[in-house]
């Protein structure tokens, strides 16, 4: 106990930057007063946020990390040796969830219009510091092109960039449940295609028509405490329905009983739009997974919701399947990397082919995408060799 | 398995923590003699007094199967309707099938009173663990929460 205790506290000086927040405070407390040690605190902690990273809902992972702070209490003993490492432990949870099919997980990436609207300004901010950086370099080691003026156009570019960049995650969220994968992937290409287009006609529109601001480029890097003031006081402003008072998501006596009679085809229809969702299993392995479910139904007698429960739920059980997200994450980002490198060669011929900081960034981000290729391709030869 | 007293086959004959934790091992012994279909797989795993699965707990637990390697499944005409999924035993499978029928032999001897003699002495003086521990703790949300009674 005595050197658990001792792996506790050097564990306690790595967790520097503690993130805060009401469900890590009450857990933390839980673990703290469980056997007076404070050491506790920091294996709970590491545990909740990697089972929140895992998408477990943060009130669920604040369940199950009580029960185990009452075990702690009982035993008496570290929650290391009880429990393992806090990441096995979390991930350990996040599976027995799934497999049991409850539907407790939220994905971070469907977004409503104030998270979206929140996450375009914060990204804009975060794009600003790389824009200043940009600036600064090029300033630095004398670009060909000089410190850029402080205009409209460019104010609004890290806010358009990050609107696009929010306008496909929605598309592509709100289209997986719907359609084939290679038709999401299209409609998201599309997506991009207009979004670039009328982004620049906007930025080119503002560049001709309104005067120029004309400061020095040092004033590009109040773009983001501007974007991030502005995210802050959108958050602050427009409250989230669960702050907002007498929010309640109770279920309504209809949806209750809507619930209690779905037939097979509307079954279908939620488990394939649940299934695709996941983002890890192939349509032929959703076709395959409901074309049997209906066999079986057929045979036992019974409908797909007696047999299976809630489509949501049996979504979760199906095990992920290793090759599908290995294989579009090799594709996504050899595509990327191919068009980094196009715009680095464009960049070169537009220097004259040669040596100039233009062509740095995106060279550096063709080195970057790659690796990333070539990483997730060695985990998808992995998952194919090891099934 | 035929000769396993079977009174009613939809309903399970051991506890139901039981049932959960060894459905696996009980679909490999189902594949064991011959391939079959999901719903073929249900009824011969209800015969062994699991009770007859209901497709929610038997599919997830073919895939996971499946993914370790231990079945494969390959779509066969219906005799007289669609084509099915039909599941096969991998040799992988019929490995696994065989060290986890010799760990329960040991487990059940183990568990034996101690008058029954060498079968509990020589599972006392076994120098690994018979059996994969448990989870440490149990989920409360969905784990294990009953005795099967």
């Amino acid at each position: 106990m005595m050197e658990a205790d001792h792996d506790d506290a050097r564990s306690r000086t790595h967790v520097t930057e503690r993130p805060t927040g009401p469900e890590l405070s009450r857990v933390a407390r839980a673990f703290q007063s469980a056997r007076g040690i404070d050491g506790d605190a920091d294996w709970a902690e590491l545990a909740l946020i990697r089972m929140v990273f895992e998408d477990v809902r943060i009130d669920v992972a604040e369940k199950q990390l009580m029960d185990a702070a009452a075990t702690v209490s009982e035993a008496q003993e570290s929650p290391k040796p009880l429990f393992g490492r806090p990441s096995e432990w979390a991930d350990q949870q996040a599976e027995e969830l799934r497999e049991v099919g409850l539907d407790v997980f939220e994905d971070p990436l469907v977004m409503g219009l104030r998270e979206g609207a929140v996450t375009t300004l914060g990204v804009a901010s975060g794009l600003s510091a790389l824009f200043f950086l940009s600036q600064l370099l090029d300033l630095l080691f004398g670009g060909d092109a000089g410190p850029t003026d402080l205009t409209i156009g460019f104010a609004l570019m890290p806010l358009l960039l990050a609107a696009l960049l929010v306008v496909l995650i929605a598309v592509y969220k709100r289209t997986v449940a719907r359609f084939r994968f290679p038709i999401v992937v299209a409609l998201c290409a599309a997506v991009v295609v207009l979004g670039a287009g009328g982004a620049a006609s906007i930025l080119m529109l503002l560049e001709q028509r309104s005067p120029d601001v004309h400061l020095t480029c040092g004033w590009s890097i109040l773009l983001v405490p501007l974007y991030a003031a502005l995210t802050w006081v959108v958050a602050k402003l427009w409250r989230a329905p669960a702050d907002a008072p007498g929010h309640e998501e109770n279920l309504t006596p209809q949806q209750i009983l809507d619930s209690a009679h779905l037939d097979d085809n509307a079954w279908t229809a939620r488990a394939r739009a649940a299934l695709r969702r996941r983002d890890d299993l192939t349509d032929a392995r959703v076709d395959a997974a409901l074309t049997e479910a209906r066999a079986h139904a057929a045979e036992a007698g019974s409908s797909l919701l007696e047999e299976f429960g809630s489509p949501e739920g049996c979504s979760l059980k199906i095990p992920k399947d290793p090759r599908t997200v290995a294989r579009r994450m090799t594709v996504f980002f050899a595509v990327l990397a191919l068009l980094w490198l196009a715009l680095a060669l464009a960049n070169a011929a537009d220097a004259g082919w040669a040596l100039s900081w233009s062509v740095a960034p995106p060279a550096l981000l063709v080195i970057v995408c790659g690796a990333q290729a070539v990483w997730h391709a060695r985990t998808w030869r992995r998952a194919v060799r090891a099934s | 398995m035929s000769d396993l007293p079977t009174p009613d086959a939809a309903h399970p004959r051991w506890p139901s923590t039981w049932v959960r934790a060894l459905l696996p091992l009980a679909i490999l012994v189902s594949l064991e003699e011959r391939p079959l279909h999901g719903y073929a797989i249900a009824q011969s795993v209800g015969a062994l007094g699991f009770g007859v699965p209901k497709g929610g707990s038997l599919y997830p637990a073919l895939a996971r199967l499946e993914e370790a390697g231990t079945i494969v499944a390959q779509w066969v005409p219906g005799p007289s309707g669609p084509a099915r999924r039909e599941y096969t035993l991998t040799a992988s499978g019929r490995e696994r099938l065989a060290a986890e029928r010799s760990r329960l032999t040991e487990l059940s001897s183990a568990l034996a009173p101690a008058s029954s003699g060498s079968a509990r002495t020589s599972a006392d003086s076994s120098p690994t663990p018979m059996i994969e521990s448990p989870s440490p703790h149990p989920s409360t949300i969905g784990g294990p929460d009953d005795d099967g009674s």
